[in-house]
């Protein structure tokens, strides 16, 4: 409309000067949903490197048996802020923010549907942030990772260190659930042309579901946080047992939310596999539409599991059943997953790039810690092995799968779309390395020692004489290379934004349609909206235009012809 | 975990399928992992492959994933079933307890959590801190409950882990079939001291369990007068009418309440004599002495080894009741703010004689 328009110059816009923002102007009021979600990313990269911290310190205390080198309240603050941060401040905003970046661009928008909702959820999710962190004024929680009523009532955590972890994860958590109502809508409305869901890229499949799935968990993990906080700071009763309440409601709630969020940390790092192992394989995805179905079943029933958390807690024993059942019926599509996903691979090309090299690393990895979980999702081996180091082992297992490995995998992959360079190759794989053999080393002996021994989590020492002195200094020493390969990636991203070799739109040779789009994108991510025809819109593109190109040359040839 | 219970036997079993099915799912998937990027790195392969596999692969897949899934399912339900019906009283155990016939019942015991440790409520109305005594071969059912956070009561070798939750009753049935002493630890965070909230249940044969309890009645009979004493003393502080009688032994004796103490001690009628002899012992160095002893078997775990704090319980330096020998056996003997009270564990001689070592020793007045 617009554009076939004349020039009116009697109208401001044509001539207007455009307004010159600075930088911390631009990043407070841009509504773009790439601005914000690089807010998220580059944020949840600071925080990873300070959970990878705060788990080093706490190893370097559990290094030795009864150790003193941290204060038992000063092990627990740690703890708290380990938890409160590796969840909120790494993992989920990671997971949205590259949902939020790249889903519109793969299905043709222009821009997201709400973008003012983004914005607001990219800001909300800062200044939890902030407040997580000038916690130190007021000193941390001492709750744990997930805080339990009745020890993060008032009565037990007098100083406002817990109302200062509810505060900031209920801002990020609101900040998660504005930006998925956009997400949903943006995914909803604004595909391009032609791109029907059969045809969706797989992530942004998942990123649909991800964000209905936030919606639902979202919103319960709030009402815990507010009946807490009324608790605290209202006289409230909610989950203080003498008025009525009950400590039970609190982990049924945020279970609910933690076993959401688990299966969508999951969800997501199989969604980016899936389009990385096309793209390096040179394969189509295997049985696209099993994949998008199993990762919606696995949202559904991963978040359904959440009593598999409270086998020792006093509910019933239909109830443990009853999450033993959701627990083993995600063997099901994770099974199908991982077969569809190793099946693409096959009679592929693979061009064993870091992108392909985190990925496999990432499944690998969610192999172990689905195993693990599988083991301990049945409720007799629970009774033992819940909420010893081997349950730790095995979260983590699989978050560092789907976190860690996955995110990186999806950070090397996507690294040249939203900075327009590569992230360097050579460091990618020794941090690969470094990474796989820290986490091997780092959980593997927490798994031995929480089996053989029943080494409790989150405790602040252990005893000597209790047979894990060699698992523990060995689970340290791993945490440490651990940390090593985080700071390495990290290094490399942040080299990489200035002096990584320049990418082009499309380096890899994607299916998708975010390579349609420059380099790093325009704000308004297309010039031209593409007419998807098949799931595999810019290989359709690219082959049109070599059939342009031979049709040309062709054309040229015949015409050079002699007429004869 | 060594298994000494019928039902952590059934646990340890399930473990081992858990672990087995675990290992099946971990190598298979990255044996086929790593055979296909070996098999097709560098670009061996076809580039077109097919998309959809042969008709019906998904369908086998899904059935057999799911076939996997159901016979562990079937196998948690067994062995997890199992664990909790398994614990029956055997005619080795303790079939009656005070003349009373248990009649197949298990034996109900009180276990009660608070930040951090666990006191032990028996059927004949005596109790144990930190330590549980249960006879072997006979079905316990240990009823669980906490006066302050969430803990798990959990003893692997015996029992599974059991949450005690405030405001609720929990259960635990175990019988445990060998003698000997098994060690517990708490498993949910439950404030500083959580990780040495440790327990132990001895099990001894049943006829050692009941003069056990029979002797901790005995002690708490003598502790629970001493309490009595105690609970009034508030109002005789009001009174002021007696004065220091006794108050001369400790050098800090000027103040009115270390007199009242000393008062109510001594206006004890049970044991007159001997809590007479104690207040001749003026300095107290033996009584200091055998506080330590004391102090490091049942203070230490909170307070640390030099009573500094560190595991939860305050630095005994900065506490202002720890300071005088008055305050500080009423702390121990009524306990307050987190901490047990030790009226029934230990005698009064005892509470005095570790008063006198957090005062003396740990304070030096």
């Amino acid at each position: 409309m617009s554009t076939t328009q004349e020039r009116r110059p009697e109208i401001a816009i044509d001539g207007f000067p455009r307004q010159k923002r600075s930088f911390w102007h631009h990043l407070l009021t841009s509504a773009d949903h790439k601005d914000v979600a690089k807010i998220l990313m580059v944020g949840s990269g600071g925080f990873l490197f300070l959970a990878a911290l705060e788990l080093l310190l706490m190893r370097l205390q559990l290094a030795s048996p009864e150790n003193t080198f941290m204060r038992p309240c000063t092990f627990n603050r740690v703890l708290s802020l380990y938890g409160a941060t590796s969840i909120f401040f790494f993992a989920l905003p990671l997971v949205i923010g590259l949902f939020l970046y790249v889903a519109p661009l793969q299905v043709g928008a222009r821009g997201t549907a709400l973008p003012r909702l983004s914005q607001m959820g990219g800001l909300l999710w800062a200044a939890g942030a902030v407040v997580l962190y000038s916690g130190f004024l007021w000193t941390p929680s001492e709750a744990g990772v997930n805080p339990l009523p009745p020890l993060s009532e008032l009565a037990f955590l007098s100083n406002n260190g817990v109302d200062a972890w509810l505060t900031a994860c209920g801002f990020a958590t609101f900040g998660f659930v504005l930006i998925a109502i956009d997400l949903a809508v943006t995914l909803r409305v604004d595909r391009a042309p032609g791109m029907a869901w059969r045809r969706a890229p797989v992530f942004a499949w998942t990123a649909a579901v991800g964000s209905w799935l936030m919606l639902f968990i979202g919103p319960v993990l709030l009402a815990a946080f507010t009946m807490l906080l009324i608790d605290r700071n209202y006289d409230g009763t909610f989950f203080a047992d003498g008025g009525g309440g009950a400590p039970l409601l609190w982990q049924h709630l945020t279970w609910i939310f933690y076993s959401g969020a688990y299966a969508l940390v999951l969800i997501f790092a199989f969604a980016a596999i899936a389009e990385i192992f096309a793209v390096f394989s040179g394969n189509p995805i295997f049985n696209r539409p099993v994949i998008m179905g199993s990762i919606a079943a696995i949202a559904v029933i991963g978040t359904l599991a959440w009593m598999q958390n409270m086998y020792t807690a006093p509910i019933g024993l239909g109830y443990k059943y009853f999450a033993m059942f959701m627990a083993l019926l995600l063997i099901v599509p994770v099974g199908l997953i991982f077969f569809n996903l190793i099946q693409t691979l096959k009679g592929g090309a693979l061009v064993m790039r870091a992108p392909l090299l985190f990925a496999i690393g990432a499944l690998s990895a969610i192999s172990l810690g689905l195993a693990a979980e599988m083991q301990q999702s049945l409720v007799g081996a629970a009774w033992y092995l819940k909420n010893t180091t081997d349950s730790t082992a095995a979260t983590h297992f699989a978050l560092i799968g789907g976190a860690v490995f996955g995110g990186f995998a999806a950070l090397h992959y996507w690294f040249p779309k939203i900075t327009g360079r590569s992230m360097g190759e050579q460091l990618g794989r020794i941090s690969f390395w470094t990474l796989a053999a820290g986490s091997l080393l780092a959980f593997v002996p927490q798994a031995l020692a929480g089996w053989e021994q029943d080494q409790v989590v989150d405790a602040y020492k252990f005893f000597n004489h209790t047979g894990v002195n060699f698992y523990n200094l060995l689970a340290s020493i791993g945490v440490l290379v651990l940390f090593i390969g985080v700071v390495l990636v990290l290094i490399n991203a942040v080299a990489s934004v200035k002096s990584g070799a320049r990418a082009g739109h499309d380096p890899w040779k994607g299916d998708t349609l975010e390579w349609f789009a420059l380099s790093p994108p325009p704000v308004h991510n297309f010039d031209v909206q593409p007419d998807v025809r098949s799931d595999r819109p810019l290989l359709d593109i690219r082959d049109a235009v070599a059939r342009r190109a031979r049709e040309v040359e062709e054309r040229a040839a015949r015409q050079s012809q002699p007429v004869a | 975990m060594t298994p000494h219970s019928p039902g952590t036997g059934q646990i340890n079993t399930l473990i081992w399928i858990g672990f087995f099915a675990a290992l099946l799912v971990v190598v298979a998937i990255n044996l086929g992992l790593l055979g296909s990027v070996r098999r097709w790195r560098g670009g061996r392969g076809r580039t077109a492959a097919a998309t959809a596999g042969k008709p019906g692969t998904q369908l086998r897949v899904a059935g057999a994933l799911s076939g996997f899934a159901l016979i562990l399912f079937v196998l948690g339900i067994i062995f997890t079933s199992n664990a909790l019906s398994t614990p029956k009283t055997t005619s080795a155990g303790l079939t009656s307890l005070n003349g009373k016939d248990l009649e197949g019942k298990p034996l109900v015991i009180k276990a009660t959590g608070q930040q951090w440790l666990w006191r032990y409520n028996y059927p004949n109305g005596s109790f144990s801190y930190y330590k549980l005594v249960i006879p072997a071969h006979t079905a316990i059912e240990l009823k669980l409950m906490s006066t302050d956070v969430i803990h798990t009561w959990n003893v692997p070798d015996l029992a599974p882990k059991v949450d005690a939750t405030p405001g609720k009753t929990t259960h635990v049935l175990f019988r445990a079939d060998a003698e000997g002493e098994f060690w517990g630890t708490a498993s949910t965070l439950s404030g500083q001291a959580y990780a040495p909230m440790r327990t132990t249940v001895e099990v001894v044969s049943p006829e050692r369990f009941e003069e056990f309890i029979k002797e901790q009645q005995k002690g708490i009979k003598a502790g629970n007068e001493g309490a009595e004493e105690i609970e009034t003393e508030k109002i005789e502080e009001e009174e002021k009418a007696n004065g220091g009688g006794e108050g001369g032994e400790e050098a800090s004796s000027e103040e009115g309440e270390e007199g009242e103490e000393g008062e109510a001690t001594e206006g004890e009628s049970e044991e007159p004599a001997e809590e007479g002899g104690e207040g001749e012992e003026a300095e107290g160095t033996a009584t200091a002495a055998a506080g330590e002893e004391i102090f490091s078997e049942q203070c230490s775990v909170c307070h640390g080894a030099t009573g500094h704090g560190g595991n939860g319980g305050p630095d005994l330096t900065t506490m202002p009741l720890a300071q005088e020998q008055a305050g500080a056996e009423k702390q121990v003997t009524n306990g307050g703010g987190g901490m047990p009270a030790f009226k029934g564990i230990l005698s009064e001689e005892e509470i005095a004689s570790v008063a006198s070592y957090v005062v003396e020793d740990i304070n030096g007045k």
